[in-house]
C-alpha cells in the first residue's frame, strides 16, 4: 500500500513538473477541435498497433486491466514524431519528441493465500494534441498598397488526462475495474500576422486556452478458458469547461467511449490480439460550433496485432510484435472534410535489472493521415517504453 | 544485460535530445483555428481645440548653432555677434595697469556645412555694438548693403567640423580699432557668400569648443619681462542669427521650430475599437502644413514627435520612449507624416498616459526649416492619425 502511495506521489510529481505538451504527439491535423485525440498505450502495446491496450496494465485505456499485475510497478515512455505533412501550399518536414504516458500502480489488497485483490494505479497521459505551427502567405491592400503578409498560427500545448483507477479481481478470471478521470491542460495560442514593410509593425496576439473536465471510467476483463480473453471499456466525461486567458468561453462536450477487445493465445509463443473503439464525439459538435469551430464526428478505432515469441524458453526476450491500425478523426481541418488515420508497426522489449525488474520495449510504427486529397501527413513514431517493478 | 540497458537509457536521452520543429504550410483561414488576424485601417481627428503652440523655448542668444544661408529655399539667414568690452587696464598682480594691443585673433567655429559647395566665405561687418535680438532682418540687410566687409574668412574644403581663424597685427589692427563710444566693445556681422546657394552652420555662444572668439595679445607695462606678454580673450555677449522669412505668429495654425524656438502639442481621443484592439500595425501622424516649406537639402530639418507621462499642458515633460521624428520637405506643400506607432501602443498599454504628441523641431533652434501646420481650429487640414490595426483574434475557437 505504502508503495502504491509513494508511486502515486511520483506521478503526481511528474504531472505536475511536465507540461501538457510534452504528452502527446504534434500533427497539422491537431489544428482543430481539441486537436489529434491521443492514444494512451504503452509501448508494448503500440508494437501490436495498439491492439493490446485493453488487455495492458501500462496502457490507460482500461482500469479492468491493472488487475493483471502482481507488484509495485512505475514506468513511462518516450515517443519521438518524424513527420511530413502536405496541404495545398506546400510541405513541410517535423520533428518532436513528447512523453506521453506516466504510470504507476501496485496491489493494494491481496487476500490471505498471496492472491492480488485489489490493484490501485494513478496514471498521466495524453487525452489530445493541439501543437502545431501553421505558416501561410497572403496579399493584403493596405492604405492603398498592395504587401505580402506572412502569418503563423502557434499552438503549444494540449489536454492530459490523470486517472486514478483500480481493478478488484472477482475471481481469476474475471476483473472489474473502474477510474475517475481530471481532464486538464493548457495551450497558448499565438497568432502573428507580418505586413513586408518596414512601415508597419508585427501585429502579434495571444491567448492561454485552458481546460478542465472530469470523468469516469469502468472496464471489465474475462478470461474465457485458457487461450481466450475478453475485455471491456467505457468512459463518460462530463462537459470540458473552456477559459480564455482564466474568463470562462464555454464548454465542450466530451465523448462517451466505448470500446471491446479480444485476446486469443493462439500458440505457446503466438498471441493475436484485436480491439474496436467508439468515441461519441458527435456530441460535442454542437458545442464546439458554438465556439466558432467546425464541428466533431464520431471516431472508430479499430487495432490488431499479433506478438511471437522469438525465444521459445523465455517469452519476454525480444518478441516479435507486429500490429495495423485504422481510425477515423473526430476534427475535420476544413469544413465537410473526413480525416482518417492508419498505421502499422512492430516492436519488441525485454527484461533487464535484477530478477528482470526493469522492462522496456521498443515500437515503431508508419502512421498515415489525410482529409480529402490534398491534406496529409505521413510519420514515423518511435516509442521507448521503460517499467521498473522494485518488488516482484 | 548492462549493455541493454545501457542502450535503453541512451536510446532514451537521445529521443529527449532531439530538437522540435512543428511548422508546417498552412491555408488560412481556411484551415487556421479562429482565423488571420484581420487587418483594418481608420482615420481619427485631434480632439478640437485641444491643439496649441508655445514659443519661447530656445532664445537667440542660447541657441547651440548659428545658422548662415545664401540663395538657398531657406532664404537667406545672417549671423550677427557681439563681445563683451575690452578693459582700459590689464588686472595682474591685484593692480591694474596700461597695455598696448600687439595682435587679435577672430577665431569661428564651423558645426556643419554643405560639402558639395567648394570654399564658402564668410563675409564679416563692423556692426554697431548696441545689437541684440530685436535686430530685424530689414536692419541687418541695411547694414550689410551700407558697409563693407571688413574681412573675409575662406572656409577651405578640408574644414568640416573645425575652426576658421584670422591674425591681426601691424596695419591690420587698424580694422579692428573699436570708437570711444563703443567703450571697448566690438560686435560683427556675417554673411555668407559662395558661388552656389548654400547653407552652414557656425558654433554659438554656447557651442562648446566652437564659440566664436576674439583673442586680444597685449603687452603690458611692468617692469619684469617676463610677464608681459599676455593675452585676454572678452566672453560672446550675444550671438543670433536674421532670417528673411517672419515667424508665424497666429494661434489658430501649429508652430514647430525657429528662434525663439516653438514647440506643439496635439490631444486625441482613442475610439474603443483601438483602445481594444489585437495590435497597432502602424499609426500616423498626419500634419498639413499652412505654407510651404522651405529648408536646406543638406541639412534636415526633423520634426520630434513625442509622448508625456502627464498632461501639463505646454509645461508636460517629454518622454524618449517611443520617440518619432518625420523629416520635414524642403518645399512644396505634401502632408507631413510621422509614425507613432509606438507612442499609441503605449497609450493602449497604460490608460493613464495622456493621448498628447509632443512636437518640437530637431535640432532645436538651429533647424533651417520652420514648419506651420494647420491647427482643429483650421478649416481644413486639421491633424489627424491614421492607424493601422487589427481586430481582435478569437483564438479560443476550437
Amino acid at each position: 500500500m505504502r508503495g502504491v502511495l509513494t508511486a502515486g506521489l511520483l506521478v503526481t510529481a511528474l504531472t505536475t513538473l511536465l507540461p501538457a505538451p510534452g504528452l502527446t504527439q504534434t500533427s497539422q491535423f491537431g489544428v482543430r477541435g481539441l486537436g489529434l485525440p491521443a492514444r494512451p498505450y504503452s509501448a508494448y502495446a503500440l508494437g501490436l498497433g495498439g491492439a493490446l491496450a485493453l488487455f495492458d496494465n501500462e496502457s490507460a485505456l482500461s482500469p479492468a486491466s491493472l488487475g493483471s499485475l502482481r507488484g509495485l510497478q512505475a514506468g513511462g515512455m518516450a515517443t519521438s514524431n518524424w513527420r511530413t505533412s502536405r496541404s495545398p501550399t506546400g510541405e513541410g518536414i517535423g520533428r518532436d519528441t513528447r512523453y506521453p504516458l506516466v504510470q504507476a500502480a501496485g496491489p493494494i489488497i491481496t487476500d490471505e493465500f498471496g492472491v492480488v485483490r485489489l490493484v490501485g494505479g494513478v496514471s498521466l497521459s495524453g487525452y489530445s494534441d493541439r501543437n502545431f505551427t501553421l505558416a501561410s502567405s497572403d496579399s493584403l491592400t493596405i492604405r492603398g498598397t498592395r504587401y505580402e503578409v506572412l502569418d503563423t498560427l502557434v499552438s503549444l500545448g494540449g489536454l492530459a488526462d490523470v486517472r486514478l483507477a483500480a481493478a478488484w479481481n472477482l475471481s481469476p478470471d474475471l476483473t472489474v475495474g473502474a477510474g475517475v478521470h481530471l481532464v486538464t491542460g493548457s495551450a497558448t495560442m499565438r497568432a502573428v500576422r507580418i505586413v513586408s514593410s518596414p512601415l508597419y509593425q508585427r501585429a502579434a496576439e495571444q491567448a492561454e486556452i485552458s481546460y478542465l473536465g472530469y470523468g469516469a471510467s469502468a472496464g471489465v476483463q474475462a478470461q474465457l478458458g485458457s487461450r481466450l480473453s475478453l475485455s471491456g471499456v467505457a468512459r463518460l466525461d462530463a462537459p470540458l469547461r473552456v477559459e480564455r486567458d482564466t474568463l470562462r468561453v464555454g464548454t465542450i462536450d466530451l465523448p462517451l467511449l466505448l470500446g471491446g477487445g479480444i485476446r486469443y493465445a493462439a500458440h505457446s509463443r503466438l498471441r493475436l490480439a484485436g480491439h474496436l473503439l467508439h468515441r461519441g464525439w458527435t456530441k460535442a459538435s454542437a458545442s464546439i460550433e458554438e465556439l466558432g469551430g467546425l464541428g466533431a464526428r464520431n471516431s472508430m478505432e479499430a487495432a490488431g496485432g499479433l506478438e511471437w515469441a522469438t525465444s521459445s524458453g523465455n517469452v519476454t526476450r525480444w518478441p516479435l510484435r507486429l500490429g495495423a491500425h485504422s481510425a477515423t478523426l473526430p476534427f475535420a481541418i476544413q469544413v465537410g472534410g473526413e480525416g482518417r488515420e492508419t498505421g502499422v508497426s512492430v516492436g519488441t522489449g525485454g527484461l533487464f535489472g535484477l530478477g528482470g525488474r526493469g522492462s522496456f520495449n521498443v515500437a515503431l510504427a508508419r502512421v498515415w493521415r489525410s482529409e480529402g486529397a490534398t491534406l496529409k501527413e505521413s510519420a514515423f513514431l518511435l516509442s521507448v517504453g521503460l517499467s521498473v517493478r522494485p518488488t516482484n | 544485460m548492462t549493455r541493454t540497458l545501457l542502450t535503453v537509457l541512451l536510446a532514451v536521452l537521445a529521443l529527449g535530445g532531439c530538437r522540435e520543429r512543428l511548422t508546417v504550410p498552412g491555408q488560412c483561414p481556411d484551415q487556421c483555428p479562429g482565423g488571420t488576424l484581420v487587418i483594418r485601417d481608420t482615420v481619427i481627428d485631434a480632439i478640437a481645440s485641444a491643439d496649441s503652440s508655445f514659443s519661447g523655448y530656445v532664445g537667440y542668444n542660447d541657441v547651440a548653432g548659428m545658422l548662415l544661408a545664401q540663395g538657398s529655399t531657406a532664404g537667406e539667414i545672417h549671423a550677427v555677434v557681439a563681445f563683451d568690452s575690452l578693459p582700459e587696464t590689464f588686472p595682474f598682480a591685484g593692480q591694474e595697469v596700461a597695455y598696448t594691443v600687439d595682435s587679435v585673433v577672430i577665431s569661428l567655429g564651423i558645426v556643419s556645412r554643405d560639402t558639395l559647395v567648394k570654399q564658402p566665405r564668410l563675409l564679416l561687418y563692423r556692426f554697431p555694438v548696441d545689437l541684440d535680438s530685436t535686430l530685424s532682418f530689414s536692419g541687418a540687410q541695411s547694414l550689410f548693403d551700407a558697409g563693407v566687409p571688413m574681412d573675409t574668412f575662406v572656409v577651405p574644403d578640408t574644414v568640416l567640423l573645425g575652426r576658421v581663424s584670422k591674425t591681426y597685427l601691424g596695419d591690420d589692427l587698424e580694422k579692428l580699432v573699436i570708437p570711444p563710444d563703443d567703450r571697448g566693445r566690438l560686435a560683427f556681422g556675417i554673411r555668407l557668400d559662395a558661388d552656389s546657394p548654400t547653407g552652414l552652420r557656425l558654433g554659438a555662444r554656447l557651442t562648446e569648443g566652437f564659440a566664436p572668439s576674439l583673442l586680444y595679445h597685449v603687452t603690458i607695462d611692468v617692469p619684469d619681462s617676463l610677464f608681459r606678454k599676455q593675452f585676454y580673450s572678452p566672453d560672446v555677449r550675444y550671438a543670433g542669427m536674421i532670417r528673411d522669412t517672419e515667424q508665424v505668429a497666429d494661434p489658430d495654425l501649429l508652430v514647430v521650430g525657429g528662434v525663439p524656438a516653438s514647440r506643439a502639442i496635439i490631444r486625441f481621443a482613442l475610439p474603443p475599437a483601438i483602445e481594444e484592439a489585437g495590435s497597432v500595425l502602424r499609426a500616423t501622424l498626419e500634419l498639413t502644413p499652412s505654407r510651404p516649406y522651405y529648408g536646406l537639402e543638406s541639412d534636415g530639418t526633423l520634426v520630434d514627435v513625442r509622448g508625456v507621462v502627464v498632461d501639463l499642458g505646454y509645461k508636460s515633460v517629454p518622454i524618449g520612449t517611443g520617440a518619432s521624428a518625420a523629416l520635414v520637405p524642403t518645399s512644396g506643400e505634401a502632408v507631413l507624416q510621422a509614425e507613432v506607432a509606438s507612442i499609441v501602443n503605449i497609450w493602449r498599454a497604460e490608460r493613464l498616459v495622456p493621448r498628447l504628441f509632443y512636437l518640437s523641431a530637431g535640432p532645436e533652434g538651429q533647424a533651417f526649416a520652420e514648419p506651420v501646420f494647420y491647427s482643429t481650429r483650421s478649416a481644413t487640414g486639421r491633424p489627424r492619425l491614421r492607424i493601422t490595426y487589427t481586430v481582435p483574434a478569437r483564438l479560443e475557437t476550437p
